[in-house]
């Protein structure tokens, strides 16, 4: 049946490239550009290992049980139970949440030798307002995160009004933006550049376009960059 | 002896089915509290004895108590009538009983290594 088999055709090139595209682009999760979102991306990785094994094993056992009767008689059903049912998720589940623990400890902003730069992020309805306590005279900015590149960075994250959830996919995990509550998220960017950043809590009718980029200098350019937005602020 | 709890327990035997689970539940949410609250009042910035935050102790200190809770109800169940009659019901619930321990050490027992507060 030439038409269907087009139909399937059609319908795995539209799946496989819709796969590809989520690879790449300002909000992709899996084109890390920075440790924490590496170690997320690697999790997701060795999530995906981990359930596709389990997937194959359990379909693999099931198709060999229909297409050859009498498969697997040899081993009692007690013990199909107790090796497939129990031994082997209880495996494989285990050494999951061991790594997504381990991985989970390296995203926690612990105290550094030598403080990292701190900027302030705020959240209201619906924009994102960064201020730069640790240079002086640096005027806010609005829906633009100026970061330096290559060194780590604490944002402070708050809200003003409701709960927004602060997120920039490739350079980390998100953060909740709570009313009257500082939240700290560490950020590191590996390579000067542009990424995009959204609102991650759903916070009313405008969440959908609370967006924001961060830009990410070269340490030098970021204290001109900051201090510059000072005297265009003031223009 | 008849408290309310063990009357309760005779008139509706499968609530034995659900004790296991249901103390692993209060415990999550008790943890979940006590760790939020605990954080909010810089528990864990203290140092206590042998170098163990008071966030830590007291997580820890809840984590083993209700294991102990779960032992002891495995062992007041095998003493009761549901138990002696051996049927399904009665089989499952000791054994779920049993499920909901290595539940709750697997579940809390990360309390003892795990940073507590973001
Ligand atoms: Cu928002």
């Amino acid at each position: 049946m030439p038409a269907r088999n087009s139909w399937i055709k059609a319908t795995f090139l539209t799946a496989g490239g819709a796969a590809l595209a989520g690879c790449a682009g300002p909000l992709s999760t899996l084109d890390p550009a920075g440790p924490s979102a590496g170690a997320i991306a690697n999790l997701f990785y060795v999530m995906f290992a981990g359930s596709v094994i389990l997937f194959v094993l359990t379909i693999g056992l099931l198709l060999a049980t229909l297409l050859k009767p009498g498969f697997g008689k040899s081993l009692s059903p007690r013990r199909w139970i107790v090796w497939g049912g129990l031994a082997m998720p209880v495996v494989v589940l285990t050494a999951l949440v061991i790594f997504a623990l381990a991985m989970g400890e390296r995203l926690i902003a612990s105290p550094l030798a030598s403080a990292p730069e701190r900027v302030e992020a705020r959240a209201s309805q619906w924009v994102w307002t960064f201020s730069y306590p640790d240079r002086e005279g640096a005027a806010d900015t609005i829906s633009v995160l100026h970061i330096p590149a290559g060194e780590p960075v604490d944002i402070v994250i708050t809200a003003e009004d409701v709960i927004h959830s602060f997120w920039v996919p490739r350079l980390g995990g998100k953060l909740d933006a709570i009313p009257g509550h500082e939240n700290v998220l560490r950020l590191l960017a590996d390579q000067p550049g542009t990424y995009g950043g959204v609102c991650a809590e759903f916070c009313g009718v405008g969440h959908a376009n609370m967006d924001f980029v961060v830009q990410a200098h070269e340490p030098e350019d970021y204290a001109a960059t900051v201090s510059g937005a000072a005297t265009e602020a003031s223009q | 002896m008849k408290s309310p709890a063990t009357e309760t327990v005779r008139r509706f035997p499968i609530l034995w089915l659900v004790a296991g689970f249901g103390l692993w539940s209060l415990t999550f949410l008790t943890l979940y509290m006590v760790l939020t609250l605990g954080c909010a009042f810089s528990w864990h910035m203290t140092d206590h004895a042998f170098g163990l935050s008071l966030q830590r102790i007291v997580l820890v200190t809840l984590a083993l108590l209700a294991c102990i809770a779960n032992i002891g109800m495995i062992r007041l169940y095998r003493r009761s009538e549901l138990h002696e009659r051996r049927d399904t019901i009665g089989v499952a619930a000791d054994r779920l009983n049993i499920v909901a321990l290595f539940c709750i050490i697997f579940t809390f027992g990360p309390v003892v290594a795990l940073s507590p507060c973001h």
